[in-house]
Parts: C-alpha cells; sequence; structure tokens
C-alpha cells in the first residue's frame, strides 16, 4: 500500500499501569477531526483490542468505520497511528461483497445438511443455554436461525431446545415469521 | 477526604456469566449511554473511566464467556471492589459461586466482593427469579438487588459503589469511620 503522512490525523502513546491497567499517555491530533474518536474514552480499549491475551499473534492494525489504527507495541507501551481509510474503500466493498458471500453459501449449506461438527451438549451446558435464551428473547423477538448464532447448535439441536421451552410454557411462537423461519417470544 | 492515592486508584471488576446485566451496568454508571435492547456480548473486556463524586473510577467489565476466564488473573488484581453479577434465577445464582471462589483467590483479601441480583424487575412476572436476600443467603456474600436497564436505578448503583468502597478505604485505614 502506498502512503501518504497527509492519512495520519492522529497519534497517541498508551502506557500500561500494573494496577491501574492501560492509560492514555500522550495523544496529539495533527489536524483538527471532528469527533472520529475521543481518546480518553477509547485508549484503554484500543490497548486490549491490540495486546489482550497472554498468548497468540496480536493484530497491527485495525479497521472502524470512519479511521483505522496501525499500532506498534513497545515494551508494555503501545502507539497508535489514527489514519484516515482514504483508497481503501473501494478494496474494503470487495471484501464485503466476498464475506457476504461466504455468509451466504454458509447459510445455504446449513439448510441443506446438517453440521455434523456439532457435538452433543452435556445437560448442565443445555440448561445454560435455555437460561440464556430466555434472557436474550426477554423484551425481543426472535427468529430460530437468529437465536442460533449466538451458539454453537446445530438447526436440531437448536429446535430441540426451543421445543422443550416450548412445551415447559417459557416461550412461544410470535404471529410473525421471518422468511420462512419461526419467531419466537417469552411466553 | 478521600485519599488521592486510592482516588486515583479505584478499580472496579464486573464479573458473571454470559447475559445477566454486566454491560448494561456498566453503562447505567456511564454517561450518555442509552440502553439497548439487542444483547451484544462483550468481547473480552470493556473497560471505561467514570468520575462519581468522591473517586474516579476504572471500570472494568469482563465478558463472561469461558473462554475469558483464564484472562481474568491477569487483568481482576488490583480490583477495590469485585462485583458478581446474576440475573437471579436460581440456576445462574448457583453456578455464580464459582466465580465467586475464583475471585476470592484472584483478590486480595481488603477487597470486597459483592453480588448484584440484577434484573428484578422479572421478580414481579417470573416465580423463578430470586430476591436479593435469598441470593444472599445462598452467595454468602453482600448481596444487593438491581434493575440495570431501569436508568433511574443509576442513584442506588452510585451509592452502592461508594459506600462499598468507604467501607474499604476505612479498613485500609485511609479513611476514619463515619460512625
Amino acid at each position: 500500500m502506498n502512503f501518504s503522512e497527509k492519512e495520519l490525523f492522529g497519534a497517541a502513546l498508551i502506557g500500561f499501569d500494573m494496577i491501574d491497567g492501560p492509560f492514555l499517555k500522550w495523544k496529539k491530533n495533527f489536524e483538527a477531526t471532528k469527533d472520529v474518536v475521543n481518546l480518553d474514552d477509547f485508549a484503554m480499549n484500543f490497548y486490549l483490542a491490540f495486546r489482550g491475551g497472554n498468548a497468540g499473534k496480536k493484530p497491527r492494525a485495525i479497521l472502524y468505520d470512519k479511521f483505522y489504527i496501525v499500532a506498534f507495541p513497545k515494551d508494555l507501551e503501545l502507539c497508535c497511528l489514527f489514519m484516515k481509510p482514504q483508497g481503501i474503500e473501494n478494496n474494503i466493498k470487495q471484501l464485503n461483497n466476498i464475506a457476504s458471500r461466504i455468509m451466504l453459501e454458509m447459510e445455504e449449506n446449513d439448510e441443506e445438511e446438517e453440521n455434523d461438527d456439532a457435538s452433543e451438549s452435556d445437560d448442565d451446558t443445555v440448561e445454560e443455554i435455555k437460561r440464556l435464551i430466555l434472557n436474550l428473547l426477554n423484551g425481543n423477538e426472535m427468529s430460530t436461525p437468529d437465536l442460533r448464532k449466538y451458539f454453537k447448535l446445530n438447526n436440531s439441536q437448536i429446535w430441540k431446545l426451543m421445543s422443550d421451552l416450548e412445551a415447559s410454557q417459557k416461550v412461544k411462537r410470535s404471529d410473525q415469521k421471518k422468511g420462512r423461519a419461526v419467531v419466537w417470544t417469552i411466553k | 477526604m478521600v485519599s488521592p492515592t486510592f482516588n486515583a486508584l479505584a478499580k472496579i471488576s464486573i464479573m458473571g456469566h454470559p447475559a445477566v446485566g454486566k454491560t448494561t451496568m456498566l453503562k447505567l454508571l456511564a454517561k450518555n449511554d442509552n440502553f439497548d435492547p439487542l444483547y451484544i456480548p462483550t468481547q473480552g473486556f470493556d473497560l471505561k473511566s467514570i468520575e462519581l463524586n468522591n473517586y474516579n473510577l476504572k471500570v472494568w467489565d469482563f465478558g463472561g464467556q469461558k473462554a475469558y476466564l483464564k484472562y481474568l488473573e491477569d487483568y481482576l488484581d488490583g480490583s477495590d471492589l469485585v462485583f458478581i453479577v446474576t440475573d437471579s434465577t436460581p440456576r445462574n445464582v448457583l453456578n455464580s459461586k464459582k466465580l465467586i471462589e475464583l475471585a476470592k483467590n484472584l483478590v486480595d483479601g481488603e477487597c470486597p466482593i459483592i453480588a448484584i441480583a440484577n434484573k428484578q424487575d422479572l421478580c414481579k412476572d417470573e416465580e423463578n427469579r430470586m430476591k436479593p436476600k435469598l441470593v444472599e443467603d445462598l452467595l454468602h456474600i453482600k448481596t444487593y438487588g438491581l434493575t440495570a436497564i431501569n436508568p433511574t436505578e443509576k442513584k442506588k448503583l452510585i451509592e452502592i459503589i461508594e459506600k462499598e468502597l468507604n467501607h474499604t478505604l476505612v479498613r485500609k485505614g485511609l479513611k476514619e469511620s463515619e460512625f
């Protein structure tokens, strides 16, 4: 990627205190930017986004909607460079098309065949999933495929759970449908 | 007068199983954050700086998924107050016992571990949600009831935090008892 310094609109150095956690050590705006990011609020979360966890690979850049950050760690410190996403909109559009295609293919595959990878859950996990489903449906209506996205379950498994919850009168089918899918709500 | 050292270091950690209302509780404390009915699980951690009357707080909201538990040891360290949030269902309350034991092993003895019996608004409609007293009897730690989605409960939550941090200050000898 060709890089122009004009793309850089700000920089920040985030330090880490063992008691206090990440903190904003220094920041500089190279040009007036309106509410792109409130560094005071986000410094800590940036730090964890780039350095969270103890092992494994760490990201070097994270793309947000209106900007992206490239970060360079040194010891416990992290230097963040804030960039305007110039010239990458087209790439993002193309990548978005690919991602949409992959997700669509996955959904179609799921409908055609059961996912053999989904293992049987123990009773404890099943009960915990039921508790979470009831929380998700509290004040909301959600379709079976939407609910399924929150768990590692295949179609049969989510349907068995929903049938159990329906039989125990904890959930009911909404009058509406989302496409062909049943929409659920709390009873 | 609050010790300036403590003031700068006040760290609150919020733990609990998924979808019990940890992030909603954090949003209740933070300014200009409205309740969003769409549940989006916290990915790892969320952190916010919050100024109360006497305290500058750093509030750490830990994602409730099992995969994040292994990181708690690193990030719970130095907490001045730990909240264990439950959704007040019997099953979740009982499961929270393990989290309490985990927290007790990771924070120093002076740090209060307080349970929040959240979603108290649902107690009226659902027989299987528990009142704070019953949650306290089961968990054997001080428990407060809360409805984190209700903005009017912000004052109550602030009072809980100030009360518990005051106790910590007194225990640490950084403040004289008001009683």
